[in-house]
């Protein structure tokens, strides 16, 4: 057995080995893109060992991972604000008997709220739970659609993390680190894996919900990785990526005139300077032509046939979480490495209609409850997901316990953060379908079994993706960093 | 294939061997063991990830010598100096079962190293410090050649004459490229034709020497050197996090400006920065250049521990000082002792206790912060003042003293800072916080017309509160009105207090603060205000009451304050980093390892600022000239300007370095321009930057400098670049950020009410360190070239080459106007011949007359976009409204995608 995945890994490496030479053969026309270094002008490039290597390699080529794995590229699906686990997933039916008794106060010793204040009372969920599919699995009365694919899902209920405001939270999910300025989980992947769509980044960002996440753009950044990892954000509305379209005296004819022009000189440059960074920037004055073609056809999803459109509940033009879903498959179906998807607006404290479980709560399970469900089920149909990981969750979970906003109008019901316990799931690629990883206690507080940290978590990840989390390092101020920092360990039980 | 990689790797194999033998006889026999170079680096590989600060396996590590030389968890003596049979550590790198073999579970090290690792011992196994630990000192300049200009070219030429690199200096570069070269490094903006011209036509000997006095006399310098110095400072104008409001700093970067332009020493800069508001009698530029750690993030966000985020805030201090000023990873001891240096866990503690003491604390409010004169609209406030009769001519203090009356008696409301009195309170610009039970400020003949509401405006986050007591005549007078504050989660909330007597006539008012029933007392005031209405709002006033409130209240610039010695705080170390796990209890102090030479224990915060710039402070200059020689060369004499340490890069040229280090100090007196300026003299930077197939070969990383650098621009150079050339840059220096072309849709920060809006007339077109920098969503087009986030300090930008970056050149607003403005200015000066305006758009924007080949390519280009044209006039509408004759916009239309074109080429955003 082992011999054999050395033989495949053998056999890929010669592949790209083959490609690299390919490539280089055509390095001058147009098609010569990933034979050229996107990192030229960077002095010094360190490979995923920390050690300095040679310029002009091309950071996102594919590579090998460390071992082989089943995902091929991910997406993941990020619901900014911590969406309520009690209401979703979490079924916990003593918690309706204790609705509106006082919380008692053994309950709230050591514990540290962002809100909650004096002396608080218990809240029962606001939703009804039913069993599904073959693997039983609890889901609320919220997520109708949802219920339909629970086989495929496996749930971790027993998440639980160091931190209990958004921004930091958001932050240690997707970087392990409460901190502004490490790489994102996704730089980490494309770091270790480049991508496979020359065309198009390694790494996108689709935001719905009317406002980005918490933790602003750091949280999809490069930190201290080269900014060829950085996310790159795509929209539904305006230049699908910054500065693709073209200014108001141009069109594609007279761009394309402009380009060759440009690198016309750049060539001539070069013969007079030898500088190997001009052949560089040819090479991504070519790949910037090809973007402008390939990026706005790629997030255009008006030719997507009528029963797609239904499935997902799309509305070309728009932008919203379901539109995102379909553009999650597209981009995966190019080739893209690493999708991540926000969508924001679950923060249910209960201030205000918007934040209420009875209110925008109730919104926000309708706008993810088909669209998710139809990516699912549209992978699957495609023969994706068995190379995609789907992960869903948030940044934390919240309490048992009802917070009172001073002022606040008592129709609208919410809860406060719960760092220690709160529920992801996953599907896909390596995934053990249909199962259930972990318990929290009755009430949905504490974790009792099984507990998952976030740096295990993104450990699971990362294996899922083939790579191991202690050994994708990246040398800087003098030592190895990794997304996990000195911790992680990997649920083995989630994997098939 | 397979076969062809077997025999490949045996033949490897004996070469490796050969090699290892040759080195084996050549190498360990005659000279005795040098452990910077020979044994430091085997420690470091093969020993300390295991036997280092963070891990001490078995109780042994090998960053300190004592450590070294002790004993193990297993009693036996672990470095024997004379004996390496003796020493253990010998005996486990040499032993036969690989369970007890060191490194464990790893291949056994090399007979050569494991040689060099005995001999080391039998030699006394001497410990010597790290190159960059000790002071520099001035070493013999080498023998001078013929192209030698300064020190610098004797340097250069001798380590490629020491290394065997056959090559030959560099030419010097022709006029044009030198003079845009040096200005673009000293101003940050290419020079003018006429700067040129100018250039070219003097013929003295001294022409060289001028031409580098000019730039550096230039207001413009200060703006491009402040510019870099934003990135150390992680200058933003927002405060980060969720809420990432904006914040009122930007006197920050006026402070950096002028002290560029004056020249300031490097010593006086650094200490203004660091303890600014600590030097006796600070002038205001001195206080404002504290605000350098003031740059810190805030954490807003509802229901954050504002403790936890000042924390956060001291610890970015401390290594942000190290990474500016000492180039060593201090971050790495927050958790451990330093993995490779001999820096232990409590000497970041005891550092870190330097800024530990002063009064900030992710206060909503920045506090504290310091009202500039310049930020009082005192002509206004006057104005306004003698309109509603309140003053008539007096001097400026009496009027702000005037308007502050006027807002106690007539404004309905008592602001605390407007007391009369107090005691046991800390007051600052816009609050009062009590330190004791018993607190009070007070307020004479307070006007209190008969109330029936008290509110009081205040913050506070969780866990904090305490009893406000509102008294006549004193302190234990009679009670007329209390409140039981609650929390608001840092933002400031009116909260109704309790009304237990009214009264009503100008009477003495005491507020006294006293514990609440948890014992907490802590807080921030603001207001108290008594009133009829019902409206739990304070108290509106007409308009032009407002203006005088603003005019005599007005935002200012958070500074560095510092607590008083009773209030110190404690500092306990913690353990593993966390604020969660305190420790034993430190005092501030420096590391020991870089205090060899100076040897003195700072006591705080200006003394420490005082003793980083000190003479034998071993990093300081080292460092600094480093960075100067980065900004101009593209890579630094110590590539990983960020880490001097024992894992950092190795200086390339390490007598040079230390040479310039004291050559800074010393001959320079700390001036950065002289240091600048005798780069620029020698001649190792006047080489031309061409490079030869062979010179590729032997050194293609330019390491040995034996041509001209060549390196992309900057973000901010290359915005400022195109915009200068096309002659629509904005020339006004100083004040608040701005917010130039940006597309739409770019800020979407949660809670916050902030948006983009597009500065009106020439602020579009300042020069790019002027754009405001929202941490959560900075400029786009400054990311895609490599500027950071601003987020935490960053010394070093990796420079990358992306097609995002050629995207961002061919279709960004700013450049299609850069394009359009080249294009009409060039049709201007040649409205009869296209031939001549394309050469002149290329010689304005590269200076130089373009060979005849691209001049044949850029024609090419304006005839086939012209015919372009003639089909596509709806392509031409924007520019029918600047040129509403068809075929001049048509010309036009083309004559921009030349403009366009060249300002996307290579040579046009490279320093050549």
């Amino acid at each position: 057995m082992n011999l054999k995945i050395t033989d495949h890994l053998i056999q890929e490496q010669l592949k790209q080995i083959t490609r690299r030479h390919f490539l280089q053969n055509l390095s001058t026309g147009i098609g010569g893109i990933a034979a050229a270094s996107i990192l030229g002008g960077c002095s010094t490039f360190f490979d995923k060992k920390g050690n300095p290597t040679q310029i002009s390699n091309n950071p996102m080529e594919p590579s090998v991972s460390h071992f082989r794995a089943k995902a091929k590229k991910i997406i993941y699906m990020h619901m900014a604000g911590a969406p309520s686990q009690i209401e979703l997933f979490d079924y916990k039916p003593e918690l309706y008997k204790l609705n509106g008794k006082e919380c008692p106060p053994s309950l709230l010793e050591g514990k540290k709220f962002a809100f909650i204040n004096g002396k608080p009372n218990m809240l029962g969920p606001i939703a009804s739970f039913n069993q599904y599919g073959n693997s039983g699995a609890w889901v609320s009365n919220h997520l109708p659609n949802f219920s339909r694919a629970v086989d495929e899902v496996c749930f971790i209920k027993s998440m639980h993390t160091n931190e209990f405001n958004h921004a930091p939270a958001q932050l240690f999910m997707h970087t392990g680190s409460p901190r502004m300025g490490r790489p994102a989980i996704g730089a980490w992947v494309t770091y270790g894996l480049g991508s496979e769509n020359e065309n198009l980044p390694g790494f996108i960002v689709l935001a719905s919900g009317g406002k980005t996440p918490d933790a602003g753009k750091s949280i999809w950044g490069s930190g201290f990785l080269p900014s060829v990892y950085q996310g790159v954000q795509c929209r539904s509305e305006g230049d699908p990526v910054l500065y693709v379209s073209d200014p108001h005296n141009q069109d594609r004819t007279i761009k394309g005139d402009i380009i060759n022009t440009i690198n016309e000189i750049n060539k001539e440059h070069l013969a007079e300077y030898n500088d190997p960074e001009i052949n560089t920037r040819i090479a991504q004055y070519e790949m910037a032509y090809k973007m402008q073609i390939s990026v706005p056809e790629v997030m255009d999803i008006s030719k997507e046939p009528a029963y797609i459109h239904q499935m997902y509940g799309t509305q070309p033009g728009k932008s919203s979480f379901a539109n995102n879903c379909l553009l999650a498959r597209r981009l995966v179906e190019q080739g893209v490495r690493y999708v991540q998807l926000f969508h924001w607006g679950w923060d249910s404290h209960g201030a205000d209609d918007f934040t209420s479980l009875t209110g925008g709560f109730v919104e926000r399970c309708k706008e993810i409850d088909q669209a998710m469900t139809a990516l699912l089920e549209d992978l699957k149909q495609r023969g994706l997901l068995e190379e995609t990981l789907i992960v869903w969750g948030g940044e934390f979970g919240r309490t048992p316990i009802r917070e009172i906003r001073p002022g606040a109008n008592p129709k609208n019901i919410g809860r406060d953060h719960n760092p220690d316990a709160f529920t992801v799931w996953m599907a896909g690629a390596g995934v053990k379908a249909g199962y259930t990883h972990g318990e929290t206690d009755e009430i949905s507080f504490n974790v009792i079994k099984d507990k998952v940290h976030v740096h295990d978590f993104q450990a699971t990840i990362l294996h899922l993706l083939g790579m191991n989390h202690e050994q994708l390092t990246y040398f800087y101020q003098g030592r190895d960093f990794r997304l996990t920092d000195v911790h992680g360990q990997i649920v083995k039980q989630v994997l098939s | 294939m397979k076969f062809f990689k077997k025999s490949n790797t045996i033949f490897l194999l004996i070469l490796a061997l050969i090699i290892c033998i040759s080195i084996y006889y050549t190498g360990t026999h005659n000279n005795s063991i040098d452990f910077n170079t020979q044994v430091r680096p085997i420690l470091n590989a093969k020993c300390v990830s295991c036997h280092g600060g963070v891990k001490k396996a078995g109780g042994i590590s090998f960053i300190f010598r004592d450590e070294a030389l002790g004993k193990g968890k297993s009693g036996k003596w672990c470095i024997v100096p004379g004996k390496a049979h003796e020493s253990e550590f010998f005996t486990r790198l040499t032993h036969h079962d690989n369970e007890f073999r060191m490194p464990l579970g790893k291949e056994q090290l090399s007979v050569k190293d494991i040689d060099i690792l005995k001999q080391w011992i039998n030699e006394g196994a001497k410990w010597d410090k790290h190159w960059a630990f000790i002071p520099p000192v001035k070493s013999e300049i080498p023998q001078a050649t013929s192209s030698s200009k300064n020190f610098i070219d004797n340097f250069i030429l001798a380590q490629a004459e020491k290394d065997d690199i056959n090559l030959k200096p560099n030419v010097e570069a022709d006029k044009a490229t030198l003079i845009r070269r040096i200005a673009l490094d000293i101003t940050g903006i290419p020079p003018t034709t006429i700067e040129l011209e100018q250039f070219i036509n003097d013929k003295s000997v001294n022409a060289y020497e001028k031409l580098i006095d000019n730039y550096l006399s230039s207001p413009k310098y200060g703006e491009k050197w402040a510019g870099i110095w934003l990135d150390m400072a992680r200058y933003a104008d927002s405060k980060g996090y969720e809420k990432d409001q904006t914040r009122n700093i930007w006197r920050y970067r006026d402070y950096l400006i002028k002290a560029f332009n004056q020249d300031k020493k490097f010593t006086d800069f650094t200490i203004e920065q660091l303890a600014g508001d600590l030097i006796p009698k600070a002038t205001e530029d001195q206080i404002l250049a504290s605000a350098f750690h003031r740059n810190t993030l805030n954490n807003d966000e509802g229901g954050a521990d504002n403790e936890e985020f000042r924390v956060a805030a001291v610890i970015d201090r401390t290594n942000t000082t190290f990474d500016v000023w000492q180039g060593i990873t201090m971050g790495c001891t927050q958790c451990h002792g330093h993995p490779y240096d001999p820096i232990r866990h409590e000497e970041y503690y005891q550092f870190f206790d330097y800024f530990n003491q002063t009064t900030d604390a992710d206060n909503v409010d920045e506090t504290p912060v310091y009202f500039s004169p310049l930020d009082y609209d005192f002509e206004k406030a006057q104005a306004i003042a003698k309109e509603i009769n309140l003053i008539t001519n007096k001097s400026k203090q009496t009027v702000i003293n005037n308007a502050k009356e006027f807002r106690r008696l007539y404004g309905d409301f008592l602001k605390a800072i407007d007391c009369d009195e107090h005691k046991d309170v800390l007051i600052d610009n816009k609050k009062v916080i009590p330190l004791k039970d018993g607190a009070y400020i007070s307020f004479k003949n307070a006007n209190l017309d008969s109330y029936s509401k008290v509110y009081s405006a205040y913050s506070m986050s969780n866990n904090m509160g305490c009893i406000i007591e509102i008294r006549t005549n004193s302190p234990q007078g009679p009670l007329i009105a209390m409140f039981d504050t609650e929390t608001t989660f840092d933002e400031i909330y009116f909260r109704e207090g309790k009304v237990v007597q009214s009264i009503t006539g100008k009477k003495d008012i005491y507020i006294v603060f006293k514990k609440n029933k948890n014992g907490h007392l802590k807080g921030l005031f603001y207001s108290f205000h008594f009133n009829n209405s019902n409206k739990k709002k304070a108290p509106i006033l007409d308009s032009l009451h407002q203006e005088l409130m603003k005019a005599i209240d007005p935002v200012g610039t958070p500074v560095m304050g510092e607590f008083l010695p009773s209030e110190r705080r404690t500092t306990r170390v913690f353990l593993r980093g966390s604020i969660q796990t305190p420790g034993d209890t430190v005092h501030p102090n420096v590391p020991h390892i870089l205090n060899s030479e100076i040897k003195t224990t700072p006591k705080n915060r200006l003394e420490m600022a005082q003793w980083i710039t000190h003479r034998n402070n071993p990093l300081t200059a080292r460092v600094a000239v480093n960075r100067f020689w980065e900004q101009i060369f593209g890579v630094g004499i110590v590539e990983t300007l960020e880490d001097f340490g024992s894992q950092g890069a190795k200086p390339s040229h390490p007598e040079l370095l230390d040479y310039l280090a004291v050559y800074f100090m010393e001959d320079c007196n700390w001036s950065m321009k002289k240091i600048i300026k005798t780069i620029l003299m020698s001649s190792t930077y006047r080489q031309s930057s061409v490079v030869s197939k062979e010179a590729l070969n032997i050194d293609p990383k330019n390491k040995y400098l034996l041509r001209g650098a060549r390196f992309r621009l900057s973000s901010e150079q290359i915005r400022d670049q195109a915009l200068s050339v096309a002659g629509i840059l904005s020339p006004k220096m100083f004040g608040p950020s701005v917010m130039p072309y940006q597309p739409d849709g770019i800020w979407q920060t949660v809670y916050n009410g902030n948006n983009w809006i597009t500065s009106k007339g020439e602020d579009k077109y300042r020069r790019a360190l002027y754009t405001y920098i929202k941490r959560s969503s900075p400029y786009p087009a400054y990311l895609n070239f490599d500027s950071p986030s601003r987020e935490f300090c960053l010394v070093r930008r990796i420079r990358t080459n992306t097609p995002l970056q050629s995207l961002n050149i061919l279709n960004d607003t700013v450049y299609v106007e850069a394009s359009i403005a080249l294009a009409r200015k060039a049709l201007e000066h040649y409205p009869n011949s296209i031939d001549k305006a394309i050469e002149n758009i290329y010689y304005e924007a590269l200076l130089k007359k373009p060979s005849q080949n691209k001049a044949n390519i850029l024609n090419n280009l304006y005839k086939k976009s012209f015919d372009q044209y003639t089909q596509k006039q709806h392509l031409l509408v924007e520019l029918k409204k600047i040129e509403p004759e068809d075929y001049k916009s048509q010309q036009l239309a083309a004559l921009s995608n030349v403009a366009s074109a060249i300002i996307n080429l290579d040579e046009f955003i490279t320093k050549e």
